[in-house]
């Protein structure tokens, strides 16, 4: 579905967006999403019966942040000695193409195995209460366990950030809550802050060569993502803020 | 057990576990382990437990039959179900739930969270107190300024409608005045966010859908203000169960 709107078109209350405000950004930000090429698409999902409740979705593959403790990188190294003590076997036995390719792995110890990778489902559905976007994700091993609040602090929460967001409980923290349209528990980011954050936000408008203290429509999403993402795995890459 | 309505299910599992334990059934695990469900559905012990019993039961006080009590819940002490239930950790847990819906309630009414985050530690705390220890003063001494607000008219009334067959809880901002200042009731709010069950604000003979508070059907004619500050739950929400058919 194409949406078209007049350029410089901003939320009439800005910060705050109405929930027709939310789905006109969002059909955008799946344009953007589009054109900056990203392999992991985001999705619009209504509810399967009623309408208004609809909510972006996307699924990634997620680096797991290694803990920082000794014994967690004792883990890590034993595991590749395994690796080495195979790959010698099968050098030996079997063919030696084969054998070839794993010496590439010898050659490149920072290529990560499977176990080192977290999926995660990201869904950006609109609070009511709040009129703002809010962050939900649920995160698995790649086996498929979900992932329990302190693991997501171990290994999704970007370190630098761990700090703040252990402690900023309502502010910002990391809970759990019903899903608004599919009501089961999905963890978010708390939105009371994202009101602050959209208004300290300035963005350069080329047509009218001025700086603007609010964001258009057309912008809002992928400003917002950019700042909250990161906490948790999720990039807005540059591409999605170049004209095209 | 008699359980209050306004109460939440964990705060009933120390009570649970203790009655076992008198029969020799001890429990080893954590409390957040142990969960409750009616006829295999996981119950969300974030709900009230008025509103668990309301919608679960779909129960129509204005029916001819008596409320299906005493209502049969099982309790599970493993196998706690984590992707249709909130992980819980017990009383914490129901804590910080019950004051995110109080700041939450203090947002739509106010744009802010300021009334909230304002009160003392000593209220916050006076909060929960009073309604885990059913010290119904004590609550009430700090609530009532959080529901007066001061005597200002909100600018939203905290709302949360419940259908049936799994459909999303509705939490629509609604004001409780229209644009010349009138006061709003129940039933132009009903009209307003569920036109097609409520076809009129005003109470019909036979009326397909039916809203039901604290296991009450209330008057559609009462002022939303009114309803916000006299029938709300503890947690500073007015839960709406809509029940349809006659």
């Amino acid at each position: 579905m194409s949406v078209s709107l007049p350029p410089n078109t901003f939320p009439k209350q800005y910060p705050f967006l109405t929930r027709q405000e939310f789905e006109i950004a969002a059909k955008l930000f799946i344009a953007q999403s589009r054109k900056a090429g990203d392999t992991e698409v985001w999705n619009w999902v209504e509810h399967e019966k009623v309408k208004g409740f609809g909510y972006l979705c996307r699924s990634s593959i997620v680096p797991k942040v290694m803990d920082k403790d000794a014994g967690d990188l004792e883990e890590d190294i034993t595991p590749m000695d395994d690796v080495n003590e195979q790959r010698v076997e099968v050098v030996e036995e079997e063919d030696p193409s084969v054998g070839i390719a794993l010496l590439d792995l010898i050659e490149f110890p920072t290529l990560l195995t499977r176990d080192e990778y977290l999926t995660v489902n990201y869904h950006i559905i609109f609070s009511t209460s709040y009129k703002v976007p809010v962050l939900y994700f649920n995160v698995c091993y790649d086996d498929g366990t979900p992932l329990k609040i302190d693991e997501i602090y171990s290994h999704l929460v970007q370190p630098l950030r761990l700090d703040d967001i252990k402690t900023a409980g309502f502010y910002g923290g990391i809970s759990q809550q019903d899903h608004p349209t599919l009501s089961i528990p999905f963890y978010f980011l708390h939105p009371c802050e994202t009101a602050t954050l959209m208004r300290s936000i300035v963005e350069f408008n080329t047509s009218e060569n001025l700086e603007e203290e609010r964001i258009t429509l057309e912008g809002y999403i992928r400003s917002w993502l950019s700042f909250v993402g990161p906490v948790v795995g999720l990039k807005v890459g540059i591409e999605y803020f170049l004209e095209i | 057990i008699e359980a209050p309505r306004c109460s939440y299910f964990p705060l009933l599992t120390s009570q649970v576990r203790k009655y076992f334990g008198d029969m020799m059934l001890n429990f080893i695990g954590d409390d957040a382990d142990i969960w409750y469900d009616v006829d295999g559905t996981p119950l969300k012990w974030h709900y009230p437990i008025g509103l668990l019993f309301d919608l679960h039961t779909g129960y129509r006080p204005d029916s001819n039959s008596p409320p299906p009590l005493p209502w049969p819940v099982t309790v599970h002490f493993k196998n706690f179900p984590a992707e249709k239930l909130i992980r819980a950790n017990a009383i914490d847990a129901t804590q910080d739930f019950f004051m995110s819906m109080i700041k939450e309630a203090d947002f739509l009414r106010n744009g802010s969270t300021k009334k909230v985050m304002n009160l003392s530690k000593n209220d916050q705390t006076q909060l929960w107190d009073g309604l885990w220890s059913k010290n119904y003063d004590r609550f009430w001494s700090v609530n009532y300024r959080l529901v007066i607000n001061d005597g200002q008219t909100p600018r939203h009334i905290p709302l949360r409608i419940y259908l049936p067959d799994n459909c999303p809880v509705i939490q629509e901002p609604v004001s409780p005045v229209d644009e010349s200042g009138n006061k709003l009731t129940l039933g132009n709010i009903l009209h307003q966010v569920l036109p097609e069950l409520f076809t009129s604000p005003l109470p019909s003979e036979n009326a397909f859908a039916v809203p039901v508070i604290h296991g009450v059907i209330p008057q559609l004619d009462m002022p939303i203000i009114w309803a916000s500050q006299n029938l709300c739950y503890p947690d500073n929400f007015l839960h709406i169960v809509v029940l349809l058919g006659i």
